[in-house]
């Protein structure tokens, strides 16, 4: 997992330089977040348009909050903060997601049990399973989860973001994180095997 | 070595990190091939969410939103210090010369008509003018060599 409390000398001095008027450093703080910002807003949004809408709306409202930032985190973990942020009151005010509930999943317990009869060994499913197709199959499931699951795998398995600065983006409790990425490793899992099921039969 | 199989957290703890599962559960998986066989699953799993491909913006955001941001602050980039020795030298300079002088000073203020004070007043306050408007104008290079 990354530092959390690394490069905040960088951080300074480029918060600092855009503070004392130049705008033009702010591009470099753009620059050095925009991954982690755009992975939010795609995993948080589905509307290509609203998408680069809200992607901007960060930007500038982290640009207007700047004084206020206190450096007790990465800077990039403060600027993920406010995309999540702003995301999840974009899905609230579209009706997309409702206070209090982050999208439920729906795991189908005996769904892994009705495959296994299927199947006499996922290893010889292995041998059958074409691995492109698996990353279609499974680009498609993650796309099918709810928003907050959605950006929680993206951050833990593509940023390898740590725990403590998943709570710090998110606002959710570390058990809270746990279990949702728990829920939505199992979700892909058994979608996986059944979707591959269908296609086989 | 346990004889129950691992859980779905056991399994996907494994795929993650397997340093960090009990040796017991280790011991269980080497000879159980329905566990195997899950385990397998998930490392398939979390190898393809980690090579999954990354989104990006078809457009510039960076410059998007530079475009709307407000016009740099622009700081004189005076230094302060040269400024100010200049100034108490100066100062002190014309308190020496007053001092020197200022027995013909006091002369000049007893022993002249009203035109002469009107002459003093003029040319006073022309050098007054002349200073504000220099200061000004140097006030104006200054901003216009802001680099920042």
């Amino acid at each position: 997992m990354k530092n959390i409390t690394g490069n905040n000398l960088d951080d300074k001095y480029l918060v600092d330089k855009v503070l004392a008027g130049n705008t033009g450093t702010f591009a470099v703080i753009i620059k050095n977040t925009e991954r982690l910002v755009t992975q939010i807003v795609f995993k948080m949004i589905n509307h290509p348009e609203d998408r680069k809408d809200v992607a901007q709306d960060i930007y500038l409202k982290t640009f207007n909050k700047l004084g206020n930032f206190k450096f007790q985190s990465k800077l990039s973990t403060w600027i993920a903060q406010i995309s999540y942020n702003t995301c999840f009151d974009y899905l609230q005010k579209k009706k997309l997601i409702l206070p209090g509930n982050l999208g439920e999943i729906t795991t189908e317990e005996d769904s892994y049990d009705t495959i296994n009869n299927r199947v006499t060994t996922y290893t010889e499913t292995n041998e059958f399973i074409n691995r492109k197709e698996v990353s279609a199959i499974l680009g498609n499931e993650i796309e099918k989860l709810p928003p907050v699951f959605k950006t929680l795998i993206t951050l833990y398995h593509h940023e390898e973001l740590s725990y403590e600065e998943m709570v710090q983006i998110t606002g959710l409790p570390a058990g809270t994180i746990k279990s949702y990425l728990f829920r939505a490793r199992k979700k892909l899992k058994d979608n996986l095997l059944l979707t591959y099921k269908k296609e086989e039969l | 070595m346990i004889t129950n199989h691992l859980t779905e957290d056991e399994l996907q703890q494994y795929a993650l990190d397997k340093s960090i599962v009990a040796p017991d559960l280790q011991g269980h998986l080497q000879h159980c091939e329905e566990c195997t066989a899950k385990l397998a699953v998930y490392q398939l799993l979390i190898t393809e969410i980690n090579q999954q491909p990354v989104a990006t913006f078809d457009f510039d955001l960076s410059a998007a939103v530079i475009a709307q941001l407000p016009a740099p602050v622009t700081k004189a980039s005076t230094n302060k210090y040269p400024v100010a020795i200049f100034s108490l030298v100066a100062i002190l300079l014309a308190g020496s010369l007053i001092y020197l002088y200022r027995d013909d000073l006091l002369a000049l203020f007893t022993n002249t008509n009203m035109a002469e004070y009107l002459g003093i007043v003029i040319i006073t306050s022309i050098a007054i003018i002349q200073g504000i408007d220099t200061y000004r104008n140097y006030q104006k290079k200054i901003k216009a060599l802001d680099f920042s």
